[in-house]
This record gives structure tokens, sequence and C-alpha cells, in this order.
């Protein structure tokens, strides 16, 4: 048997507070698409990191076609034949097709690039990507995402990948355009190229993959050829883990329906269907769950105002909310935004000027703003939440990311909100503030407050919501309760496995 | 108790003064070792009013940039204030008040012009505004044929000639100005809402403030202080003339650049303008003893800039945060 196109062994990667890998191993073959699988955050993307060159490793080796090899920059991991094409589109939408496929590859002759010898390279590459009818001239910027996708592999094909790695390229496709790239990945496993798939969609894994190895934590749970691996069994592995006290006791919901949702559809492109209904009452907690771009978010900003609705309504105590982001605020319902440092928070100024950011107004009696009502309003919070400060003056930028969240908490909580909505309420946190934000939500809700998080973590939408709400391709793809949450069932509606999909 | 007195003291001596202050004791021992007549009465009367002159201007010009935005179109509404004054009155004192309200109007508009194409249309406000200095200048130029003339009545004149405890006027009007901000950048919630806005406007919109009117009320505040300037310059003047305030005015930039108000927002003091203008003030002056032309001083107040800019980056790392 020859070597392997390429093999890991015992990778590690560690970084400050959490080992991000912990001792993978990774063996692809020539000629087989080997599918990567595993949750957010499972290790999937440092694995891709490192085989890339982009990362090094802190411990274990790396060989490729059997020869030992350290990988100090992407550079390197190319001049190995290993190349990358990653979910977010890297064409420049303004250049040609074969600008695009040349790009960091041209072929110049004295100074100049040479056109004929750059057409042929290209188009030799672009049939292999099965765009060989494509004009090369084309805008790249005109073509399908799917096209794009095609565009980039050519791209990679240029630079003579022997290892080709294809994070989630399906993410964005669809139909037709899934069923060409997977035509492609197979044409090239033929060509003898290793290839490694990392996608979410599991289905994909029994129509393309020929091994699978599966991460969870950063460590390798199991590997093998893929017929040893229906789709029950993926689930249960990339999943399957403890969660034990980290989620409190969550109080019984009021009677009172606090927010209405008739019909709501974020507006953007392909806004369509029969938008979303939902009730939550007070002291209530709704988990939205589904995968990356399924929509999660996207349905969080457009309750808070801060993304325009296509069409619906919102009503919050029985009044109508208009679509404005000050609408929304001045009705009670506020957005704790998963990007914390960018959106969340102004982190060049002080803690308590964060902690009274969103009612300014209620400490500038008469537009006078009050040291004094603002010392009290930080130092009432930071009670309420235990922040960990040096003092009100602290540079809100210097805290845990923990602290942060909880800034951000109590910036809302001192409008008065009647709804609390959060997404990602606890990325970048360590486990033990997770436990404290997973703490103060349930206090709230059981204060009245009607809360709908969305996340990214099943054990955190299972553990922390009364009612759980899946999203896939930008709908609701399901509704789970009560004792029907659980990871299993929220991963197949979220993948559209599930026979039992409404 | 301790952290009270810091705290204080900090507002009065914001951090980051250490540089325009040794800048502006630099320039002055230079100016009296090499231009013995710098401390003459009338020289340093001479910088008093250039500081006010500038300093109204700076000031709005500060306010904008706190919310992250930048007005070149300063120098025009100065301009063409005086033109209106001129061209109004003719050296008719009664007809000042109409002839003010109007150049109020104008500065009202060219504010708000400036603030919609920011705020609306999001136009860089680099370029929005000098986009309105140059239309407002054409408007100047084609308004009077190139030649504006007329006179400026004798109540102007004392605001922009007039001393008072033998300190030139416009130092005062300058002095109450900086006050007035002063005051509001740091004890009233329209000057959080201007810092937060200016620090992160993503947040700032995302936490319920309303930006956009934020930074609308810094444009218009700038062009209101430059009609103001405007009116100061009319009355030092007594005339006004073709040349008179043609171009692109940058010296309230420059002076609270220099002073230490940062070109990325929400950071900086009223304290740094203040430090600024002086600087650029005496600066300003001793450029003029030393015979130097338009030139030598623009040459001289663009190297001031650069230098401050420079000194204040710690290095391409902290220049790349995004």
């Amino acid at each position: 048997m020859t070597a392997p196109a390429l093999e890991a062994r015992g990778l590690v990667k560690r970084f400050p507070g959490v080992t991000a890998l912990d001792g993978v191993d990774l063996v692809c073959r020539a000629g087989r698409v080997h599918a990567l699988l595993g949750e957010n955050g499972a290790g999937k993307s440092t694995l891709v990191k490192i085989l890339t060159g982009n990362q090094p490793p802190d411990e274990g080796e790396l060989r490729i076609g059997g020869t030992a090899v350290r990988l100090h920059d992407p550079r390197a991991a190319l001049a190995h034949g290993v190349s990358a094409v990653y979910q977010e589109l890297t064409v420049l939408p303004e250049l040609s097709v074969l600008d695009n496929v040349m790009l960091g590859q041209e072929v110049s002759r004295r100074g100049l690039l040479s056109r004929d010898r750059q057409r042929d390279t290209a188009r030799a590459a672009l049939r292999r990507a099965g765009l060989g009818d494509l004009d090369p001239r084309t805008r790249a910027g005109t073509l399908s995402a799917a096209a794009q996708q095609l565009v980039e592999i050519a791209r990679a094909l240029v630079r003579g990948s022997r290892v080709l790695l294809l994070d989630e390229p399906s993410a964005l496709l669809s139909g037709e355009g899934l069923s060409a790239l997977h035509a492609v990945v197979r044409e090239l496993a033929a060509d003898g190229v290793a290839i490694i798939y990392i996608t979410h969609r599991l289905e994909e894994v029994r129509a393309l993959a020929d091994d699978v190895t599966v991460l969870r934590d950063g460590r390798l749970v199991s590997t093998g050829p893929a017929d040893a691996y229906p789709i029950d069994r993926i689930v249960r592995e990339m999943v399957g883990r403890d969660v034990d006290a980290v989620f409190p006791e969550l109080a019984e919901p009021g009677a009172e329906e606090v927010l209405s949702v008739r019909g709501l559809l974020p507006a953007g492109p392909g806004a369509a269907g029969p938008g979303l209904d939902l009730t939550v009452r007070a002291g209530e907690i709704v988990g939205v769950a589904g995968l990356l771009g399924s929509g999660r978010s996207r349905l969080l900003r457009t309750l808070a105002g801060v993304q325009p609705r296509a069409a619906g309504t919102v009503t919050v105590g029985g009044s109508p909310v208009r679509a404005s982001l000050h609408a929304a605020v001045r009705a009670g319902v506020v957005l704790v935004p998963e990007e914390r440092k960018t959106e969340g928070l102004v982190l060049d100024l002080p803690v308590r000027a964060n902690t009274t950011l969103s009612s300014i107004g209620a400490v500038s009696p008469g537009g006078w703003l009050s040291a004094a009502r603002e010392r009290a309003a930080f130092e009432a919070e930071r009670d309420r939440f235990g922040i960990r400060v040096s003092g009100p003056e602290q540079p809100t930028g210097q805290l845990s990311g923990g602290n942060q969240q909880k800034i951000v908490l109590a910036k809302w909580l001192r409008t008065r909100p009647r709804v609390l909505l959060l997404d990602e309420p606890t990325r970048g946190i360590d486990i033990g503030a997770k436990a404290e934000i997973y703490r103060i939500v349930a206090g709230l809700a059981a204060e009245g407050l009607a809360v709908v998080f969305a996340s990214s973590e099943l054990p955190e939408v299972t553990g922390l919501a009364h009612r759980v709400l899946v999203c896939q391709g930008g709908r609701v793809a399901g509704e789970l309760t009560g004792d029907q949450i659980n990871e299993e069932r929220i991963m197949h509606l979220a993948l559209g496995t599930s026979r039992e999909a409404s | 108790m301790t952290t009270l007195t810091a705290g204080r003291a900090a507002r009065f001596a914001p951090a980051g003064t250490l540089m325009p202050l040794s800048g502006l004791a630099l320039v002055l021992v230079a100016a009296a070792v090499w231009t013995p007549g710098f401390y003459s009465e009338a020289n340093l009367r001479l910088v008093l009013f250039q500081a006010g002159l500038i300093g109204v201007t700076a000031v709005g010009q500060t306010v904008v940039l706190l919310g992250r935005g930048i007005d070149l179109s300063v120098g025009a509404v100065m301009g063409l204030t005086t033109v209106i004054v001129a061209t109004q009155t003719d050296g008719d004192g009664g007809k000042l008040p109409a002839a003010i309200l109007l150049a109020v109007l104008a500065g009202i508009a060219i504010g708000a012009v400036n603030a919609g194409l920011v705020v609306l249309r999001g136009v860089p406000p680099f370029v929005a505004t000098f986009a309105v200095f140059v239309l407002v200048q054409g408007a100047i130029t084609a308004w009077t044929r190139g030649a504006a003339a007329g006179d400026i009545p004798h109540g102007l004149q004392t605001l922009g000639s007039g001393r008072v405890l033998g300190v030139p006027t416009p130092l005062w009007v300058f002095a109450g100005v900086a006050a007035v901000a002063a005051v509001v950048l740091a004890r009233t919630g329209a000057g959080r809402r201007l810092y937060a806005t200016g620090s992160n406007p993503r947040a700032a919109r995302l936490s319920g403030i309303r930006t956009g009117r934020v930074i609308a009320a810094g444009y218009i505040a700038s062009a209101l202080l430059a009609v103001l300037a405007g009116l100061i310059s009319a009355g030092y003047a007594g005339h006004v003339d073709a040349q008179l305030s043609r171009s692109l005015d940058l010296n309230s930039l420059a002076a609270a650049v220099i002073g230490g108000v940062a070109l990325t927002g929400g950071k900086g003091h009223i304290g740094h303008t203040v430090l600024g203008v002086a600087l650029l003030a005496v600066l300003i002056v001793w450029m003029l003893q030393l015979g130097a032309g338009t030139g030598g001083q623009l040459a001289v107040q663009g190297a001031a800039i650069l230098l401050a800019t420079w000194l204040r980056q710690r290095g391409p790392a902290a220049a790349g945060t995004r």
C-alpha cells in the first residue's frame, strides 16, 4: 500500500484557556473523499488551519506523501500540494474568471502576463472543475454561488493540489449546484486527488464520502470507512456529551403572552414563504437552534428591528411594534448581539458608561449627566450580576468575556425591557462564566421577562430553553417542547434528515 | 477620595496633553530666541486674535471629529458669511441683524447638507464636506463674479478688532465657546452620546442611541461656529475683498489634531483643542514675523499636523485595528 497522501498524527493545538485540538489523527488517501465531521467548536477549523499552514501545531507530526513536513505558512502548504476552498467565497467579483483562477499563480514572461499560457492553464483547470463551457473572460461576480465555488476549486487545481480541503463548500448550494459540486468532487477523486470534505449536511456523507472522521471537543471520536457510519451514529458521536449541573432549574412560565409574532419574514435574498409565527409568554425561554447560515441570527435581528422585515407583525403586550430599532427598544424588545465587542459595547468607554449606554436619559435629568446617578446605576448592576471590575472607571475592553456580557445585559436591563433577545449569549465565554450567564437568564425569566435566544451550541439550547425552534435554510423547520427537546432531534431537524419535520 | 481627585485632575489636564504642551513651550522659546520682537505687545495681541479666530472653528471641528467625522467646509462657510454681511449691508449697521440671520440660516443649511450626505447616504465625511466646500466656494465666486465688494458695519468691527481688558474680543468669544463646549461634552447626556457614537457607532446605534441625530448636530454646530468665525473675520478686516477666505481653511482641523483630538473619533477633549489652538496661533504669527508667505505658513502647518499624528501612532499594529 502506498503512503497516504496526507497523514497527521497526534496533533495538539492549545490556545489560552482552551485546547482546540487534543491529539487528533487524520489519514487521507489519494483518490478518496474523506468527510470531516463535528459540531461548531469541535476543532475542525483549527485542523484546517494547521493543514493549510495558517497555524503551526503545538505537537504532532504531519506527513505528505509519506514525507514528514512542517508547514510554517500557507505558501509552504501550497508548495506541498495542499490547498483549501472555504465556505466564504473569496472570488473577486470584479475580475474575470480567468484572472480569478490564476490569482497568485500568474504566468508571466519578462514581467508581462503571458495571456495565451494563462488562458490554456485556466481552461484546463476549469474543465476539470466542471466549468469547461464557461468563457474565461466572464466577470466572476455574474456567476452563481455554485459556479463561484467551482471557480475556487479550479484555482486550487491550477496550484497542482494533491490534497484539497473543502470547508463547507455546500453551505450555500442546493439542487443543481450541489450535484454539480458532487460530480466535480468525485471526478477529482478519480483523478487521484485526496479530498477532505467538511460539511454539516450529513446526507452528503452517504452520497460522497469514502471515509469519515468525527471530532468532538478537539478530540478524535472515531474514524473509519463511510459504510460504517449511518447518520444516527454520526449524530450520536457528534453531540454525545454530558450536560450536568451547568444549567439551572427553569421556573414555570407565566400565562401572559408578552411577545406575539405573526408571519415574520426577514428581508433579504430569498425572502419568501409563510414566515414565522411565535408567541412567547412572560417567564418563558425559547431557544432557536440551527446550523450556521440557517437564519437564527437574522430572525433575532429582525425581531429587534436591526434588520428590516419583508413581512409580518410583531406585537408586545398587545401593541404592534414598527420595524425599527428604536420602536423595538421603546416597546421593550432588546437584543444582546452576537458580536459583543463591536455591537454590544463601546470598549473605549469605562464600564460605568457602558452600563448606562442605553439609558443615558435616565441618568441625565434635564440633560445634565449626573455622575452620582451613573455611579449608583453601575454599582447596582455590579452587585446584582456579580460583575468583576476594578472600579467604575475601568475601560470595558479590559474585562473578560463573561463580565463584558454581563455589562451588555445590565445595559439593557436598565431600560426595563419586556423581551430579551440573546444571540449566542455565551460565545467566547469560559464554562464557569457560561453557567453564571445561564443562571442570570433563568433568573430574569423567573422575574417575568420573555426570553428568546439563538445558539449554535446544542447543550445550551437543550439545557436552557422551555421550548426550541429549529431553523433550517432560512425558515423554521420544527418546534420542540418539553421531553421532545434533545440534541439528536434538534440535529435531525437542523440537517433536514428528520422524519418528523413539520 | 484619591480616585475622585485623580478624576478631577484628569478632567482639567486630560491625558495626552504632554505633547502639545511641550510643543507649545518649544515654539515659544524658539520664537523668543530667534525673533526678539515676538514678545512685543502688538505681536502678542495678534497671537491672541489668531487664537480666538481659529479657536472658534476648532471647537466645532472637535465636535465633528469626536463623532468620527471631519468638516472641510469650515473655510467656505466663513467666506460665505463675510460675503453675505458685506453685500447685504455694505456698511449699514441697521441691516446687520437681517444679514446675520441670513448667514446663520445659510450655516444651518450647509451643516444640514453635510449631515444629510454623511448620515442618510453614508458618504464618507471627507468627500461630503469637501464637495460642499467646493460647491459653496463656487457659488460665492459665481454670485460675486469673483469680485466681492462691500463694507462691514461698524458694529461688527468691535467683534473683530475690539478689546476687552486689553485682550482682543475674539479670544473672549473663543473662551466662552470653549467653556460651553467643555461642559456639554463632559457633563451632559448629549456629550456622552457623542463620545459613544464616535468610539463605536455600531454599538452606540444598537444600544438605542440615535447616532444620526448626534452626528447631524455636530455638523450643524460646526457650521454655526464657522458663521461666528466668519463674522469675527469680517469685523476684523472691515471690508471684503476677493482674496478673503478663498482657501481651504484647515486651521480648525490642524488645531484640533495638533492638540490631540483623534481623527478616528471618540477620543479628545476641549482641553486638547485649546492647546492645539494656542500652538497653531503662535506658529502662524511667528511665521508671519519671519516673513514666510502663505505657502510657507501652509507648509509649516502641514508639517505640524504630520508630526502630531505621527507621534500619536504607536506603529502599524495600533493603526490597523478593525
